[in-house]
């Protein structure tokens, strides 16, 4: 036993020379983990990729070793954390030399595909602008859509330049197969993306009103959308209908708030007070419009009702004035009519309802009312078509003043003659008169403009009545 | 004297025999040794026939008269031969009893009934065939299934050894083999029966009765008696062995079939099947059971024999058959029910205000692709490489990558985990190690009763097949919903452009999705279809052709191979079609838009569309050779609602993930989007040549419709070499438009505007390559770096009227108004409101020329308003 033990004690002695022999390198090994994770936290990642490298090299061919795998699974740890440091730097402001580093190291780990590291990126660009955005305070929101407009102009212009400065997107050399990942897409959704959440805060924004600031937003809205147009994103068509949608949408509603307003008012007007309206005592003259101005007719001033209609749609006009997309003439002059209908029905009502107690002289007030109704209804079509310069586009198509002037001049006098010798009293709804429509010159455009100003006429051509006997008497 | 005492003693002898003898039966039955006793009942008949004791002359006998204990003894003597009859028989039913037992049963059986060999034979094979029927007929219990068939084929060897030990006669001149006896049966009636008096054979008295002093007075007929049988024991031929042999195997085979179907049923996995088959192997390989048997078979029956191939293999087969059918029915019939349950919540969206996160992500696509999750990178997503991904742990961002939804996921690992339960099983029944050479594997059959792993290929197609049919199960039910989903859109009215269309076209995208997925994420279907050797070899030999691809196709194709490219086709095929179902139904949808504007010929309408023109100064030389600088106005913009359909169309194909779009849909999208958008066109032209629009085709529109048609033309073409040829028929319908388009412009003008109309074009459309690129692809989107941005273009492309005229109002107090309850005070409009206390005229007006002009004719109140008199002086026409 002696010549065993000693072989034993000799071969221990052996082994821990040689364990003297190769300490530093040993020790070398067994420091690994410590150095990479310094490196990984003072962000040396070069030395961190070697040895990395390096250690996975060890693994491959030492993997049933325990101590090896005691570092390997440091290193990996480490690894782990430098993958995340990485990608939280993307996360930050960040310049483009230092994104260029940053996906070099995330490039030579080789742990994502090409598709990956660009979905990746952007996703981590992403929360980055998009905690920007975040921070832009909410409550108004003209200051809010401008700040984001800056913020995105600047910002998402930033990423997407970094992003074509990072990622080449020539198409790849062998043909891709049918499921192949269509890398560029990613970029273009991305982008696509963006725009549209884009245009969904404009349009939040916008309904939540920014007063009479809108044209300057639709300017900074165009400038945004043509300085994308540098990076092949010009967006500037999808704004038009988001800006048309939010003008005649304001547009409605005030012209819906005055037709309120005046049926509650009707509801609450005796004509015993009216006449101490300014109009009865000081006959207003109005003198013929110029050119270039337009005046409301003092003549309304009689009818109080009416004439606080009148300014509530001349508010309305004024405010659409300042953003006036010539697109929206055909809504306008519509929701126009119709507002001008209803307010003539609510008329023709009172005046029924009325009627026993009407004094003549209450009568013919409330027809000379119901005649200066049409100079709003004029102004208003005359506003429809305001920009002149339509008519440079030729018969493209607009809303011809003289067309809508025409019916509007002819109308109440050749509306007579069928009227008088109709039966009195007739309710006018109800037999629409086919007589005038032929005798219309044709309109280019005219079948919706036709329709509601027969109505309101026909009305005004059966209240006009009594006055008729009495014009001719 | 002496005589008559000795034959006095020889009967006392003979008497006290004959009482001893049955204790001796006794024992001897008790000792199983049913040959001695047989030997001791034939002498005890022969003891009674010497005192003539036997029945027929029993009541003259002197003897009973003397010895009435006598009477008892015959009458109990006559018991033993059927107690020994009955021991023996039941001894042959016993299957663990030596060779030598068995002769001696069946030798007591042969003697007592003085049967011949044959029917020895007879009764051994029925003996042991009722031990079969009582083996099958036993009551068992789930897991002695194994040692029930185990034992039964024990018999069915020991059996056949044993038949080859007792009855088996080496042909003459054959030497015997001392480690393989024969002919036990015989050499064992010779022995018991032989007359030789030099006693070498066995007596049936034992030693040491002849030690007692009564011994010496039995006669010699006693001491010496040895049982006859009435026939001579004549071997059995080889042909009648053979045949008997062969029938009663045939005949045990069939009860052991169908005993076995019923016993196997109980068997409900490939694993117990396994072990089942691997102990019957582990049992009939043993030495005991292996070392003869093929000298044994050829003996006895010419042939060589193989319970296990004869017998079991088959039974095994259809069971192994069965259990696969059923599960895989069972997968299918869940899978389905999985389907049927994802479609379901997907739908439910609409109905139910919080929808999950994942049925949002099935409808929105760019919402799963852009939401960073936890799951998107795996703790170890920093040390493994792409290259050495396994394809079982799939992270979340390729998940995202490849535009795979949790719900897909889901759906795919629920299926992916049943093949693999039912993959696990089936490896039990396949050799362990398949990598082990085909020469070792030779060499172990040789030793081994039957080649356990033989039936492995026919396992393998047998689970291909049925997957296939699986998966053809699965896909079917997804074209029946595609079909109902498909049916769905399609009965919608095509006006409803309510995105019900879309939502239902969702279900579609799910199984668009799924099946494009389904071979990526269900690897284990692949090992299925490929089988287990398949897998890996294959691998190599996929990657090894892929290299040498340009060799041409020498190489045959593995037909597990084309199995599988099959189900891939026809899981893409399947894909294509869904994804056509939501392509179709996104044109429907969009196009449909499209051409209702396109369509809509009122003045307002076109207005509402128009976008605002660039005006260009060009130089033009004049006849007289001068040169006048002149404006042009052009388009530089589509309509708005040719960039609307473009953007829809893109956000559609994000909402689905359009960087895994496969390109075929995507350009199939494309093809049919501009089809679609030029029959728009068609249309319109078709009805201002029939003049029936109220608007005519004024230059500025016709000019704008040729740059959208271009611009659509440009944008929805798709690139690839593939559409070249159908874009010929295309370019044809859109020349005709463009003809009549132009036909519509001054032809001089066309001539000027033509050029710029084009750069204007170009440059819009490398403007928008990115907010396109979904649809237009990656190409040309650099060229445009070199273009600069000027200043002075303007930025502004929404025509905005350009009135200057401010309306002012009516000098209203705002006490009227405020007597109303509804006083609004917009906020918009606070400046306009006049102010509230006002009394006087002039105070409310506003500086605006017009209430200007108003203030200055005020004092004029004697004219009456000229309206007014314009009005009076119609009424009085």
């Amino acid at each position: 036993t002696f010549m065993r033990d000693a072989e034993e004690i000799a071969s221990s002695r052996r082994m821990n020379s040689l364990t003297l022999n190769r300490h530093t390198e040993i020790l070398e090994i067994l420091e690994i983990p410590q150095l990479m994770d310094t490196c990984v936290r003072n962000g040396y990642y070069e030395e961190a990729l070697e040895l990395a490298a390096y250690v996975r090299r060890l693994e491959r061919k030492h993997a049933s070793i325990p101590v090896i795998k005691g570092i390997v699974d440091e290193v990996r740890q480490s690894s782990q954390l430098m993958l995340n440091q990485l990608i939280q730097q993307l996360r930050t402001n960040i310049q483009l030399p230092a994104c260029l580093r940053v996906i070099g190291y995330l490039r030579r780990m080789d742990v994502f595909t090409e598709a990956e590291l660009r979905i990746r990126f952007l996703q981590a660009r992403d929360a980055w602008l998009q905690s920007i955005q975040a921070s832009i305070p909410d409550d108004d929101p003209y200051f809010h859509i401008t700040k984001t407009i800056e913020a995105c102009r600047v910002h998402l212009f930033d990423i997407i330049t970094q992003y074509r400065a990072i990622f080449s997107d020539e198409e790849p050399l062998l043909p891709p197969g049918e499921h192949a990942i269509n890398e560029s897409a990613v970029f273009h959704g991305w982008v696509l993306q963006k725009v549209s959440q884009f245009l969904e805060i404009l349009d939040s924004d916008l309904q939540r009103g920014v007063g009479s600031r809108l044209e300057s937003l639709l300017g900074q809205c165009m400038y945004f959308g043509l300085s994308f147009s540098r990076v092949g994103a010009d967006f500037r068509g999808q704004l038009a209908p988001v800006f048309q949608q939010v003008t005649i949408g304001t547009f409605r509603k005030a012209v819906q708030e005055a037709v309120d307003k005046f049926h509650d008012e009707m509801n609450s007007y005796t004509l015993i007070s009216a006449p101490a309206g300014l109009g009865s005592t000081i006959p207003v003259q109005v003198p013929t419009a110029q050119p270039g101005t337009l005046q409301p007719p003092m003549v309304l001033l009689e009818f109080p009702p009416l004439a606080c209609f009148l300014n509530n749609i001349l508010v309305a006009f004024n405010d659409l004035r300042l953003c006036c997309p010539v697109a929206l003439a055909q809504d306008v002059t519509t929701s126009l009519e119709e507002a001008l209908g209803k307010v003539t029905k609510t008329i023709l009502a009172f005046h029924r309802a009325e009627e026993a107690a009407f004094s003549s002289r209450e009568q013919e007030l409330f027809g000379r009312c119901l005649q200066v109704l049409y100079p709003p209804a004029q102004i208003a079509q005359t506003l429809g078509v305001a920009p002149t310069q339509l008519h440079k586009y030729g018969s493209l198509g607009c809303v011809d003043v003289n067309v809508i002037k025409e019916p509007l001049a002819f109308l109440l006098p050749v509306r007579e003659a069928p009227f008088t010798p109709a039966e009195e009293k007739e309710p006018a709804q109800e037999s629409p008169a086919p007589a005038p429509a032929p005798e219309m010159p044709g309109p280019e455009q005219g079948v919706e403009l036709r329709v509601p100003e027969e109505e309101s006429s026909e009305c005004a051509g059966d209240v006009l009545q009594p006055d008729g006997p009495l014009a001719t008497a | 004297m002496l005589h008559s005492q000795e034959k006095f003693y020889s009967m006392a002898a003979q008497i006290k025999l004959l009482l001893e003898i049955p204790e001796k039966i006794w024992s001897a039955m008790e000792a199983s040794q049913y040959l001695h006793a047989t030997q001791l009942y034939l002498l005890c008949c022969h003891l009674h026939s010497l005192l003539q004791l036997d029945a027929s002359s029993s009541r003259y006998s002197p003897i009973l008269a003397r010895f009435p204990i006598l009477v008892r003894q015959v009458a109990a003597a006559s018991h033993f031969r059927s107690t020994i009859l009955h021991e023996s028989k039941s001894l042959l039913k016993c299957q663990a009893v030596s060779d030598q037992a068995v002769a001696e049963a069946l030798c007591s059986i042969m003697l007592l009934e003085d049967s011949s060999p044959r029917q020895a034979l007879a009764d051994f094979l029925l003996a042991r065939k009722s031990a079969v029927q009582q083996l099958l007929n036993q009551p068992h219990h789930g897991a002695g299934i194994k040692a029930h068939v185990c034992s039964l084929m024990e018999l069915l060897t020991t059996t056949l050894y044993q038949a080859h030990a007792l009855f088996y006669t080496l042909p003459e001149g054959m030497l015997s083999d001392p480690s393989l006896p024969c002919s036990l049966l015989f050499s064992m009636l010779e022995t018991t029966t032989s007359q030789d008096p030099a006693g070498k054979g066995i007596h049936v008295l034992k030693e040491e009765m002849k030690l007692s002093s009564w011994f010496k007075s039995l006669p010699p007929s006693i001491v010496e008696f040895q049982p006859t049988l009435r026939t001579l024991a004549h071997p059995i031929s080889q042909d009648y062995l053979r045949d008997t042999l062969q029938k009663w195997i045939n005949m045990c085979s069939e009860d052991i079939k169908s005993g076995l179907i019923t016993l196997l049923v109980y068997v409900k996995s490939l694993k117990g099947l396994a072990g089942i088959r691997d102990a019957v192997w582990e049992l009939l390989t043993s030495e005991s059971m292996r070392q003869n048997w093929d000298t044994v078979c050829r003996r006895l029956l010419d042939k060589s024999i193989s319970f296990w191939e004869d017998l079991l293999r088959q039974l095994f087969l259809d069971r192994l058959q069965t259990l696969t059918k059923e599960g895989f029915d069972s997968i299918s019939s869940s899978s389905k029910q999985l389907l049927i349950l994802a479609l379901q919540e997907l739908e439910a969206k609409s109905s139910t205000s919080a929808p999950s996160k994942h049925t949002q992500f099935e409808h929105n696509m760019a919402l799963f692709l852009w939401s960073e999750s936890p799951g998107d990178l795996p703790p170890d997503a920093a040390w493994v490489s792409v290259a050495n991904r396994s394809p079982f742990a799939k992270s979340g961002l390729s998940m995202k990558a490849q535009a795979l939804t949790p719900c897909v996921q889901s759906f795919c690992s629920a299926l992916d985990a049943k093949l693999k339960a039912k993959l696990d099983d089936l490896l039990f029944y396949l050799p362990a190690d398949s990598s082990t050479p085909k020469e070792t594997r030779g060499v172990q059959a040789r030793n081994s009763a039957f080649d356990r792993y033989a039936d492995a290929g026919t396992v393998e197609e047998l689970l291909r097949d049925h997957c296939v049919a699986c998966i053809q199960y699965v896909l079917g039910c997804a074209r029946e919903e595609l079909q109902k989903s498909c049916s769905g859109i399609t009965v919608l009215p095509a006006s409803s452009t309510s995105w019900a269309v879309l939502e239902k076209s969702c279900r579609a995208l799910f199984m668009a999705r799924l099946c494009q997925s389904l071979g990526e994420l269900c690897p284990h279907l692949k090992q299925c279809i490929l089988g287990k050797s398949g897998s890996t070899e294959n691998g190599m030999r996929e990657t090894r052709s892929s290299k040498k691809l340009g060799k041409g196709k020498a190489q045959e194709v593995n037909p597990m191979q084309a199995k599988w490219q099959e189900v891939k086709e026809q899981l893409l095929q399947q894909s294509l079609f869904a994804y056509q179902i939501w392509s179709s139904a996104v044109i429907t949808v969009l196009v449909h838009r499209f051409t209702q504007t396109l369509l809509l010929d009122t003045a307002g309408s076109i207005l509402a569309t128009a976008t605002n023109w660039d005006e260009i100064e060009i130089q033009e030389e004049t006849e007289s050779g001068s040169s006048v600088t002149s404006k042009i106005r052009l388009p530089v913009q589509p309509s708005w609602y040719v960039q609307c359909l473009l953007f829809s169309l893109c956000q559609e194909v994000n909402r689905v993930g359009g960087h895994a779009l496969p390109k075929r849909t995507l350009q199939l999208l494309l093809k049919t989007c501009l089809a679609e958008v030029l029959a728009g066109y068609e249309k319109l032209v078709e009805e201002k040549q029939e003049k029936k629009g109220s608007f005519p085709m004024t230059q500025n529109r016709a000019l704008q419709l040729l740059y959208d048609l271009r611009y659509l033309n440009i944008v929805l073409t798709a690139k690839s070499e593939e559409a070249k040829a159908s874009r010929s028929k295309q370019d044809s319908r859109i020349e005709k438009v463009t003809d009549f388009l132009e036909a519509n412009i001054d032809p001089f003008d066309l001539d000027v505007f033509t050029p710029h109309l084009n750069s204007g074009l170009n440059r819009l459309v490398q403007r928008t390559s990115v907010l396109f690129g979904l649809l237009t692809g990656a190409e040309n989107q650099y060229t445009n770096r070199s273009n600069h941005l000027s200043s002075q273009e303007p930025h502004n492309i929404l025509p905005l009227a350009s009135s200057q005229i401010r309306f002012g109002l009516l000098p209203l107090s705002m006490s009227s108004s405020r007597k109303t309850k509804s006083a609004v005070k917009t906020t918009e409009n606070p400046t306009q409101v006049p102010p509230p206390s006002v009394i006087t005229a002039e105070e409310t007006f506003r500086p605006g020329s017009l209430f200007r002009q108003l203030a200055t004719e005020e004092g004029d109140t004697a004219t009456p308003s000229l309206f007014k008199l314009g009005w009076l002086s119609s009424m009085t026409k």
